[in-house]
C-alpha cells in the first residue's frame, strides 16, 4: 500500500465530517468529504475512492439508499467498499446495512481508533482475498439454512429442525457466518483467522482448529466424519453442504 | 380471643350468607311451628267446646222424651251423644290436653270431664267429653275422628335430617352462586394486574358483567393504557436522550484525538467509556420494560455453553455444572442479555464464577455465584433499583452504570422468570434465577 488510500466521508453533521477527515488524515490516509448524497455523487466522479465511510442517519437520502443506489449503479464506484456508521445499535440496521451491500458497520459513537482500524481491515481484506472468496449475497439474508439447521441472523443462534433455539459463542458464529458465506468453497487456516480478524477486532488466541472442533460440536457433526463442516488435508476447511435462503418474511417492513 | 375467621373473602361471605340464612331459617321455623301448633288446637277444642256447650243448653229445655228424639235427629252429625254415663272402659283424659280445659271454659256452671276410648283397630281411640246437664242427667259426647292425645313431637330424624340437609344444600348452593359471583370478577382483576406487572401490553380486561364488575374493568383498562403511555413515554424520552447524546459524544470522540497529551486524550476517552457506557444502558433499561419480542423454545444448555465460551474469550474464569434436558420457553436475545449480565457482575465483584443448573418439578434454577465479599443483607434487594449505589461505591471503580441488575430482573420478569441475590454460606454472592419449566404462562412467584 504504498499509494495513500482515499476514503470519502459521507455524514451530515459538518463537525464529524471535518473531525473524522482531520483524524483520518492524521493517521495517514486521505479523506474527502460529502454532506449529502449529491456531493458523494460529485466526489466520487472526481476522485478515485478507495473506501466510503457512509453514516446511515441522514436527511433526505439515507445511508442506506445511498449505499444501495451506488451498488446499483455499475461502472467501476459500484464496487467501492463501503463502512456503514449507524447511530443506532439495533440488529435490525446493522442487518440491513450488510443487506444493502455495505462491507462492514460501526455503531456511533465509535471509537475513532477502531474506526481506522476497520477501514484497514476492509482495504485489506477486499484487496487480499482472492476474488472467489467474496462473501455470497445470501450471508446477508435473516435466515439461512443449510443440513438441518437453521441460522437466525438477527439473534445469532440456530434454530434446529424441532424448532429450538442453539445458542452460539461469539467465536462460534463469527466462524459458522464465514463459514455459510462461503459453502463449497475450501477455506485455508490463514484466510480464515484474516476473514474472522478482519471483521472482529477482538484477540483470538484460540486456533482455528479448536474453534471450529468447537463448532462441529455445537453442530452436532461426528468429529470422526464430519458432514457439515470437513477438513481437507494439507489445505483447510470446506462447508459441505448446501446454503439456502429461508422465505424472507416480506410482511417485515424495511422501515 | 379471636375465633378463627377465614381468609378468603369468598369464605368469609359464604360464612357469614350460611350462617346468617340457616339461624333465620331455624328460629323462624321453630315459631311458626309452635304457634300453629298452640293456635290450631286451642282453637279446635274451643270450638267443639263451645258446640257441646251450646248442645247441652239445649237438652236442658227439652223433657226427656225430647232429649232422645232431638239427639236422633240432630245430634248425630258431627257429635255423637248420648244420655248415659260413661261406662267403665273410658279412661280420663290428662290434663295436658287442651279439651277439659275448653269445656271448663265454655260451661262454668257445669261439672265436665273428659276421656279417651281405646278400642282395637282403630287409629285414634275415640274422644268422649261428659257434661252433666241442668237436671243431672249425664251428656255423653263422644268426638270421632281427633286424635286423643292430639300430640305434635318432633318429626323422625330420618326425615328431618333429609330435609335439612337439602335445605342446607339449596342454601349453600344458592350462596355458593351468589358469593362466586362477587368475588369471581376480584379474582379476575387480580390475574390482570399481576399480569399487567409482567406485560403492559397484555390485552385489556373484559369489561362485560354486572355494573360494577364492567366498571371496575372499565377503571382497570384505563389505568393499564395509562401505564402503557407512561411506560412508553419514558422509553421514547430515554430513547430521544440518549440517540441525540450519541452525536455529541461522537464529536468529543474525535476532538480528543486532537488532544497531543497522551495521558489526557486518554482520561478523555475513559470519560466517554463511562458516558457511553450510561446512554447504552439506559436505552438497554427502557427497552427491557416495554420489547415484546416473541418467545421461542431454547435449549438453554446450549445458551450456558455459550456464554461461558464468550466468558472465556474474554479471560474470565467459570466453571458451569448441571444440565437443563428440556427446552426453555423465552426470548432468547432477553435471556442471553439477563445472564450475561449476571456472569459479567459475578467476574467484577468476585473474580471466579460457578454456574449451577439445576431443574425442580416447576422451575428451572440457575445459581451464579461468584467468589467476592458479598453484600451486607440490607443491599440485596436494593440493589436492583435503578442507579442504586452502594456505600462502598464499588461500582464507580467498575465502571458500571447502576443499571445492569434492574435491566436483568426486568428482563427475566418479563420472561415470567425471577432473580434474587443470597450471600452465599461459603462466602461470595449467588445470584438465583427461576424460570418457569412448562410454557410461558406457568407463574414464578
Amino acid at each position: 500500500m504504498s499509494q495513500q488510500d482515499h476514503i470519502l466521508i459521507v455524514d451530515d453533521d459538518r463537525d464529524i465530517r471535518g473531525l473524522l477527515a482531520d483524524y483520518l488524515e492524521k493517521q495517514g490516509l486521505r479523506c474527502t468529504t460529502a454532506a449529502d448524497g449529491r456531493e458523494m455523487k460529485t466526489a466520487l466522479e472526481q476522485h478515485r475512492i478507495d473506501l466510503i465511510v457512509l453514516d446511515i442517519m441522514m436527511p433526505g437520502e439515507d445511508g442506506l439508499t445511498l449505499c444501495r443506489n451506488l451498488r446499483a449503479a455499475g461502472g467501476p464506484p459500484a464496487n467501492t467498499p463501503i463502512l456503514m456508521l449507524t447511530a443506532r445499535g439495533d440488529d435490525m440496521d446493522r442487518i440491513l446495512g450488510l443487506e444493502m451491500g455495505a462491507d462492514d458497520y460501526l455503531t456511533k459513537p465509535f471509537v475513532p481508533r477502531e474506526l481506522y482500524a476497520r477501514i484497514r481491515a476492509v482495504l485489506r481484506r477486499t484487496r487480499a482475498l482472492p476474488p472467489n472468496l467474496d462473501a455470497a449475497p445470501l450471508a446477508h439474508a435473516r435466515e439461512l439454512h443449510f443440513a438441518q439447521w437453521r441460522l437466525d441472523t438477527i439473534n445469532r443462534h440456530l434454530i434446529d429442525a424441532t424448532g429450538i433455539a442453539v445458542a452460539l459463542s461469539g467465536a462460534e458464529y463469527r466462524m459458522l457466518s464465514i463459514f455459510l458465506s462461503h459453502p463449497q468453497k475450501v477455506l485455508s487456516r490463514d484466510q480464515l483467522m484474516e476473514l474472522i480478524q478482519g471483521r472482529e477486532a477482538d484477540i483470538f488466541d484460540r486456533s482455528i482448529d479448536l474453534q471450529v472442533s468447537r463448532l462441529r460440536q455445537r453442530l452436532g457433526d461426528n468429529a470422526r466424519e464430519p458432514s457439515i463442516i470437513k477438513t481437507v488435508r494439507n489445505e483447510g476447511y470446506v462447508l459441505a453442504t448446501n446454503v439456502s435462503v429461508v422465505t424472507p418474511d416480506t410482511s417485515r417492513g424495511t422501515s | 380471643m379471636t375465633l378463627p375467621w377465614p381468609r378468603s373473602l369468598f369464605a368469609r361471605l359464604m360464612l357469614i350468607l350460611l350462617v346468617g340464612i340457616l339461624i333465620v331459617i331455624a328460629a323462624s321455623l321453630a315459631l311458626f311451628v309452635g304457634e300453629r301448633e298452640r293456635i290450631g288446637r286451642a282453637a279446635l277444642f274451643d270450638s267443639v267446646a263451645q258446640e257441646i256447650a251450646a248442645t247441652a243448653d239445649v237438652l236442658d229445655h227439652l223433657s226427656a222424651a225430647e232429649r232422645e228424639r232431638w239427639i236422633d235427629e240432630l245430634g248425630r252429625r258431627r257429635l255423637r251423644l248420648a244420655l248415659r254415663p260413661p261406662s267403665e272402659r273410658l279412661q280420663a283424659l290428662p290434663d295436658s290436653h287442651p279439651l277439659p280445659a275448653a269445656l271448663r271454659a265454655a260451661m262454668p256452671g257445669r261439672s265436665t270431664a273428659a276421656y279417651t276410648h281405646e278400642r282395637p283397630g282403630m287409629r285414634h281411640a275415640v274422644i268422649v267429653a261428659l257434661v252433666n246437664l241442668a237436671d243431672g242427667t249425664p251428656l255423653q259426647v263422644r268426638l270421632p275422628g281427633i286424635p286423643p292425645t292430639p300430640h305434635i313431637g318432633p318429626p323422625e330424624p330420618g326425615r328431618l335430617l333429609a330435609a335439612l340437609a337439602a335445605l342446607v344444600g339449596g342454601v349453600g348452593l344458592l350462596t355458593w352462586f351468589a358469593v362466586r359471583l362477587a368475588t369471581r370478577p376480584l379474582s379476575r382483576m387480580a390475574d390482570a394486574a399481576r399480569a399487567l406487572g409482567e406485560d403492559p401490553d397484555r390485552a385489556p380486561m373484559d369489561i362485560r358483567g354486572p355494573t360494577e364488575v364492567s366498571q371496575a374493568a372499565q377503571a382497570f383498562n384505563q389505568m393499564q393504557q395509562r401505564i402503557r403511555e407512561h411506560v412508553s413515554e419514558r422509553t421514547r424520552i430515554l430513547a430521544a436522550i440518549s440517540h441525540d447524546l450519541q452525536t455529541p459524544i461522537t464529536r468529543l470522540r474525535l476532538r480528543a484525538e486532537l488532544v497531543d497529551d497522551e495521558d489526557l486524550r486518554a482520561r478523555i476517552q475513559g470519560d466517554l467509556d463511562g458516558m457511553q457506557a450510561l446512554v447504552r444502558e439506559g436505552l438497554a433499561y427502557a427497552r427491557s420494560l416495554n420489547e415484546a419480542t416473541p418467545a421461542q423454545p431454547i435449549d438453554l444448555d446450549s445458551l450456558l455453553e455459550a456464554l461461558c465460551d464468550d466468558a472465556r474469550d474474554m479471560g474470565w474464569t467459570l466453571s458451569l455444572s448441571g444440565r437443563v434436558g428440556t427446552p426453555l420457553h423465552a426470548q432468547p436475545t432477553a435471556v442471553r442479555r439477563a445472564l450475561w449480565n449476571l456472569i459479567e457482575n459475578g467476574v467484577k465483584f468476585g473474580g471466579d464464577v460457578g454456574i449451577i443448573v439445576s431443574t425442580k418439578p416447576d422451575v428451572i434454577e440457575i445459581r451464579i455465584r461468584d467468589h467476592g465479599p458479598g453484600l451486607p443483607e440490607s443491599e440485596l434487594e436494593k440493589v436492583f433499583e435503578p442507579f442504586y449505589r452502594l456505600e462502598t461505591s464499588r461500582n464507580r471503580e467498575t465502571g458500571g452504570t447502576g443499571l445492569g441488575l434492574a435491566i436483568t430482573r426486568n428482563l427475566l420478569r418479563r420472561q415470567h422468570g425471577s432473580i434474587r441475590l443470597r450471600n452465599h454460606p461459603d462466602g461470595g454472592l449467588e445470584a438465583i434465577v427461576l424460570m418457569p419449566r412448562f410454557g410461558a404462562h406457568a407463574h414464578v412467584p
